[in-house]
């Protein structure tokens, strides 16, 4: 029974469904199930398996995206029933999001999923975030990596003000910085004392297993 | 145009979809002092949201005083030759990353770069329309206002540009005007045209809705230059895209001639449509062209010049794929005869300049407008008896239709048409032959020179900002 409905949320996530999802976790609580078997064999099955036919050239983003959506529509039904000190399995916590003064997201919500759907526990903060607001980000989901998107050429300079934000806060040893967005290159990053930089989503998720040392 | 039919059916469907969409939804004006502006004129307007919806009123009047005729004129007031039934070409821009001009090497570019590309675009026969191409790393913000210096000093072409601040617009409106002659010199033959991307669907900066204003205000020329993403800030159906690059362009062309009736403006386009394996922005594929070619139908279809992004390659050197890609790029907006083709020296999906590219892409542009004349319609009396007399095994080599003639056939300078065994003599490749004349330009040609003392104004605007320049 309970494998039947583990099975099921994998699917869910594979054919990227996520209303299907939803109402397979609630139905799952409903019958008894184990919320952390549900995620750890239902949902993170289903993700590994989007990953796979990613990686394999099968699937592209807009599956990968939707997979993702749908694994965090059970996820925000499944989480709040864990019981006790059952806690989520994840590879690393990440704090993304866009520097002040740029409304860019879609490169950034981008990366979010890439590294969500690889077992990153990920906290999207949004668009035009102040230092503070990333620092306040961090130490509340006690991240291990921080990142910070910029499109534009003037607001990739945030970057640089973000890493002394951090140094000043006292977390820049407890922190990995990783940098991003189009006009972002790898000498700017090393430039402005980045820990890394990646030019697109995929290897974004490369660049945080390398930064927190754990394999990919 | 072969298929006028088809694209005029576009054009009518997209127009009606975006109306329907700005009537009903609405855009995003994240501006206080302009809201109530808007609301005073008769917008809709919730100021909770910052929404702001259109009126067929307010569409109808907006599109009356739309002025048609926009044309951007050279230093001595004549308007680039290309503008008499073909297209414009242009410089891309504006990066922060050039290939070396001597070594090729990848880096980031200088106020010196921007001097030496605004040359070579002022050298090169088939580029009409200058840009910056690069943005001055080494300046800071303001170096806004050197690269438009750097525009009016190193060519007499036309030139296009943009501050990304509102406070930089008087000093380089003032530059313009003082280049031209005074205010009524310029608005009567703008040189300069201005240019500002929304975040697509729906939204411009405040900053970018400040400097919009303020150029309006004083006559220069907008192009509203939509940058949408097919399948990421827009659908990922052409048609679809088409529809989100028009209501940008649209509600702004009904703000702006609401409030400044009769301001010049350009409808742009410069997107694209987004590679779903990396989620990376592909320049060079086929879509670039195609969804750009978009612009110049709708362009046309508002009565108003187009710019449109194109001759653009993802390449990151000199090779088959830029050739394949630049020319690829440029055909569909050639086609649809968009006013102005953005693309000269870009590689690398617009992320970097290369001066190599840029001479070679001359090339390709003189290539590609011969092609683009096809076979013309003419009474060929004198080539009849001419053939009557030559048959049979005749040779018109030495006849004077062939002297007066030839000529018309193009005649590369840079591509190869040697035999095997010239060409190992040579022993240059395309690449070392467009290196070795973009140094020869940035050594040797001298564009025209400005006034002493419009430069000598130039340099003291720009002292306000950056108070230790002088031009080099």
């Amino acid at each position: 029974m309970s494998e039947e409905i583990y099975n099921k949320l994998a699917q869910a996530v594979i054919d990227g469904e996520p209303e299907d999802a939803e109402e397979l976790a609630r139905q799952a609580l409903e019958q008894g199930a184990d919320p952390l078997a549900c995620i750890n064999q239902g949902l993170m099955k289903g993700i590994a398996k989007v990953g796979e036919l990613f990686s394999s050239g099968e699937y592209f983003l807009p599956e990968l995206i939707i997979g993702a959506d749908a694994m965090k529509a059970a996820l925000d039904v499944l989480e709040p029933a864990l019981m006790g000190d059952q806690r989520r399995d994840v590879v690393g916590r990440v704090v993304l999001g866009t520097v002040e003064g740029d409304l860019h997201e879609i490169g950034k919500t981008l990366v979010g999923t890439m590294l969500t759907a690889n077992g990153f526990q990920v906290t999207d903060i949004g668009v035009d975030k102040k230092p503070s607001e990333f620092i306040a980000a961090i130490q509340e989901a006690d991240a291990d990596i921080v990142g910070a998107s910029a499109l534009l050429t003037t607001t990739m300079l945030q970057q640089e003000k973000l890493i002394e934000a951090l140094k000043e806060a006292g977390l820049r040893d407890k922190v990995k910085v990783m940098v991003g967005g189009a006009p972002v290159t790898e000498g700017f990053a090393k430039d402005i004392g980045a820990d890394g930089y990646a030019e697109d989503a995929i290897s974004a998720v490369d660049m945080a297993f390398r930064l927190i040392d754990a394999p990919a | 145009m072969p298929d006028a039919q088809h694209t005029e059916a576009i054009a009518q469907l997209v127009h009606e979809k975006s109306v329907e969409i700005l009537v009903e939804v609405g855009f995003n004006v994240p501006d206080e002092n302009l809201l109530v502006r808007l609301e005073r004129l008769g917008f809709p307007v919730d100021s909770e949201s910052q929404q702001v919806r259109l009126t067929p009123d307010l569409l109808e009047s907006a599109l009356a005083t739309l002025p048609g005729d926009v044309k951007l004129y050279n230093r001595d007031g004549e308007v680039p030759a290309a503008y008499e039934g073909g297209s414009c070409f242009m410089g891309a821009g504006t990066p922060v990353n050039v290939f070396d001009l001597q070594t090729g090497e990848h880096r980031s570019a200088t106020r010196q770069d921007v001097r030496h590309l605004v040359t070579i675009q002022d050298a090169l026969p088939q580029v009409d329309i200058v840009r910056p191409t690069v943005t001055a790393t080494d300046l800071g913000e303001a170096s806004d206002l050197v690269e438009i210096a750097e525009l009016l000093r190193n060519t007499a072409k036309p030139s296009v540009h943009r501050t990304l601040a509102p406070e930089r617009v008087e000093a380089a409106v003032e530059m313009l005007f003082n280049a031209a002659g005074g205010k009524d010199a310029f608005q009567a033959r703008p040189n300069f045209a201005t240019l500002y991307c929304p975040i697509s669907p729906g939204y411009f900066t405040p900053e970018n809705i400040g400097c919009m204003l303020m150029w309006a205000e004083h006559g220069v020329p907008v192009t509203l230059l939509s940058m949408a993403m097919g399948g990421a800030s827009a659908p990922a159906t052409l048609l679809g895209e088409l529809i989100v690059i028009n209501l940008d362009i649209l509600a702004w062309i009904v703000v702006l001639q609401t409030l400044y009736p009769g301001t010049p403006l350009l409808y742009g386009s410069v997107s694209a449509v987004l590679d779903m394996r990396t989620g990376l922005l592909p320049l060079g594929a086929p879509e670039r062209g195609m969804i750009n070619s978009g612009a110049a139908i709708m362009g046309r279809y508002y009565g108003i010049p187009s710019m449109c992004g194109g001759l653009s390659s993802d390449a990151k050197q000199l090779d088959a794929q830029a050739g394949f890609e630049k020319v690829n790029t440029a055909i569909p907006l050639l086609r649809q005869e968009a006013t102005i083709i953005y693309g000269v020296g870009a590689t690398d999906a617009g992320s970097t300049i290369s001066y190599t590219q840029m001479v070679f892409d001359n090339e390709i542009i003189a290539g590609v407008r011969r092609m683009w004349q096809g076979i013309t319609l003419h009474d060929p009396t004198e080539e009849v008896e001419l053939i009557k007399a030559k048959i049979p095994r005749g040779n018109f080599m030495s006849t004077p239709h062939t002297k007066r003639n030839y000529r018309r056939h193009w005649y590369p300078e840079i591509i190869s048409r040697d035999t095997y065994d010239t060409w190992t003599e040579k022993g240059e490749t395309i690449e070392g032959i467009c290196r070795r004349k973009a140094i020869d330009i940035v050594s040797n040609h001298q564009p025209p020179p400005l006034d002493a003392s419009v430069e000598a104004e130039l340099e003291r605007i720009v002292r306000r900002y950056l108070p230790d320049f002088h031009f080099i």
